[in-house]
């Protein structure tokens, strides 16, 4: 099908490719588009933005997309400015370095440690924005703050403006770590999105020396107090307090859970 | 000798007067000039049946509207379909609690019964939407069943869903590994489903019902934010509880994309022609608005061979309900086909949503013909 796609258009031209639905992806791997798109790498120079597992929940639950061996494709393409993937089943990355990526994005109901391991002894220098979604253990999620404290310290750039830990059922403790760790300070953006952040990530937010620098806090998908919304409206930067959750401690889920 | 002016008729309206529907149809009503309507309370005429005859007694235009605004009237028609089927009477439903719709379903045809027999007595009276064809929309699964004999695409039926376990069975049957399972009396994605599993094993469902433990078993509640539900526990627990009450299974149909998300079509039918429309875009199954969808512009949306499709669709579908002057109608229009997923007699409650420069209201009223000729 890729060939298919490259035969009827100018390949030398190609900027961004964003491929959807294959067969049926619970039982198929992307290892065989990573394959071909890292064999055809030669005719398509221009290529700096792919999207591997564009579908949406209709298409597939994020949970049963399976992905697979990215290494061949980020050596194939030192150019490739943005990568995203959607899906953590069967994904694996062994320990890289890339450094054309300025945008790195996992999307996916549950990142395995196994993943953040090899994050946190990659490096792509000219990052500026990093965005990985937690999930669930219920969805494939391991690991804890101190895991992605070390993805961090790896990936962090002079240059990073985005980071989001999104979709974090360890949103409280996230939250509590980031509003103590200077560097976010740089940021224009922090996103803790689409977890479970409550009162108690929040409070360690406004109690945060650096949270005043940022341009832009995204907490949608919360189950903060009306209280504690209030105070953090009252900052003086964009907070994003949308898509308010229910406070019942036993219903609290991520958004995307699966 | 000069010919009498031509006078509107009166407009009486049975329904809940602290509810939106009465407040829009009586400000459209003002907007263009005529005057306010006759309130019948729903709740007066279950309690005094008279009411309405001595409303209707000279000639007039009846419009029949949702009891859905008062949640007394719920357990009024519970209690007198409990009554008729010879079901002990029922405890008072919690708020968007689902159960024994059948038997809410039994009152609320009672109450149509009992309109139609006084409109068969009543020829004066025109009525803008009939009580057995609102009765035939609010039965999802009768609806369909009349959809498909008039030749309305509808997604494939397959039927009453007995259980969990047979509602695997018809999947196999069919070769399928996803389908929508829907409560057979109700609407606004009351009690739907969607089902999908994989050969890998797995399965999830998607639906407005949360089951809820309680000390006396597990009750099943309409919520607006939809729920997820992958442990085969939970899944065998919604369908059985859903199909106790009487659910239908049907093909799932994949709707059109926008970004991230996915839409259908509300479509008003207006004395047969499709009026006022809306694209429901939902980042989850259920794209009916009153669940946080957006409401986007279907012209910027649909493409001519899909936008003509719809309007078919739409008129199609309303030719099978010819004493239905308004009728909400769900479509998925994609790659020049439109499936009918609904029809809902009850569905013109879009606030703010203009054809033609006329509101939902507006506009059924002018095109009814309430003129004594």
């Amino acid at each position: 099908m890729i060939d298919e796609f490259l035969a009827q258009i100018d390949t030398k031209k190609l900027d961004a490719l964003s491929i959807g639905l294959w067969g049926e992806p619970y039982e198929a791997s992307s290892n065989p588009i990573i394959a071909k798109l890292a064999e055809r790498a030669a005719d398509l120079p221009a290529l700096r933005a792919l999207f591997i597992g564009d579908m949406t929940y209709e298409e597939c639950e994020i949970s049963w997309i399976t992905q697979g061996e990215y290494g061949p494709l980020l050596a194939a393409f030192p150019q490739l400015e943005v990568l995203r993937i959607r899906g953590s089943n069967g994904l694996s990355i062994a320990p890289f370095t890339h450094a054309g990526l300025r945008s790195f994005i996992i999307e996916c109901g549950g990142l395995p440690a196994e993943v953040a391991e090899a994050l946190a002894q990659s490096s792509m220098p000219n990052l500026t924005h990093l965005e990985l979604w937690l999930g669930t253990e219920n969805y494939g999620f391991s690991g804890d703050v101190d895991l992605y404290r070390r993805v961090l310290a790896a990936l962090w750039t002079p240059g990073l403006t985005y980071l989001g830990l999104r979709d974090a059922e360890i949103a409280d403790q996230v939250a509590q770590w980031l509003a103590g760790h200077e560097p976010i300070g740089q940021l224009d953006t922090l996103d803790l999105s689409l977890g479970t952040l409550g009162d108690i990530g929040a409070q360690a937010l406004l109690d945060s020396p650096y949270v005043g620098d940022l341009a832009c806090l995204d907490l949608s998908h919360h189950y903060i107090s009306e209280a504690v919304q209030a105070r953090l409206k009252a900052l003086h930067l964009q907070v994003i307090l949308d898509d308010a959750q229910k406070d019942d401690e036993d219903d609290r889920y991520v958004a995307v859970g699966e | 000798m000069e010919p009498a002016a031509r006078e509107r008729l009166p407009f009486v309206l049975l329904g809940v007067g602290a509810g939106k529907r009465v407040r829009l149809m009586q400000a459209a009503r003002a907007a263009l000039g005529l005057a306010p309507a006759r309130l019948v309370e729903w709740r007066d005429w279950l309690a005094r049946p008279a009411l309405l005859e001595a409303a209707l007694a000279r000639p007039c235009v009846l419009k029949i509207e949702s009891p859905g605004d008062d949640p007394g009237l719920h357990y009024a028609l519970l209690q007198d379909g409990c009554q008729a089927l010879g079901l002990a009477a029922p405890r008072l439903p919690e708020h968007g609690e689902l159960s024994l719709s059948e038997a809410w379903f039994t009152g609320l045809s009672r109450a149509m019964q009992g309109i139609s027999a006084l409109l068969a007595r009543l020829p004066h009276v025109r009525v803008l939407n009939a009580p057995d064809e609102l009765l035939l929309m609010t039965d999802k699964l009768r609806c369909q069943r009349h959809l498909e004999a008039h030749a309305v695409p509808v997604p494939c039926q397959f039927g009453l869903v007995k259980g969990y376990a047979h509602l695997r069975a018809l999947l196999d049957e069919h070769g399928l590994d996803r389908v929508f399972v829907k409560a057979r009396y109700g609407s606004s994605a009351s009690g739907v489903v969607a089902y999908r599993r994989n050969r890998r094993g797995d399965e999830q469902a998607t639906s407005s019902a949360d089951l809820v433990q309680g000390p006396d078993g597990t009750r099943l509640y309409n919520v607006k934010r939809l729920r997820r539900y992958g442990r085969q526990a939970d899944i065998i627990q919604l369908i059985d509880l859903l199909a106790g009450q009487q659910a239908y299974a049907e093909a799932w149909l994949p709707k059109p994309r926008h970004g991230n998300g996915h839409y259908d079509v509300r479509v008003l039918a207006i004395g047969g022609q499709p009026a006022h429309r809306v694209a429901r875009v939902g980042a989850s199954m259920m794209t009916n608005l009153h669940l946080d969808n957006r409401r986007a512009d279907v012209d910027t949306l649909l493409g001519p061979a899909d936008q003509a499709a719809l309007a078919l669709a739409a008129r199609r579908a309303a030719a099978a309900f010819p004493a239905s002057h308004v009728i909400g109608l769900d479509i998925v229009a994609r790659r020049g086909g439109a499936h009918v997923l609904e029809a809902n007699a009850f569905g013109d409650l879009l606030p703010g949503l203009l054809h033609q420069g006329l509101d939902s209201y507006a506009g059924q009223l002018q095109t009814f013909p309430d003129h004594d000729t």
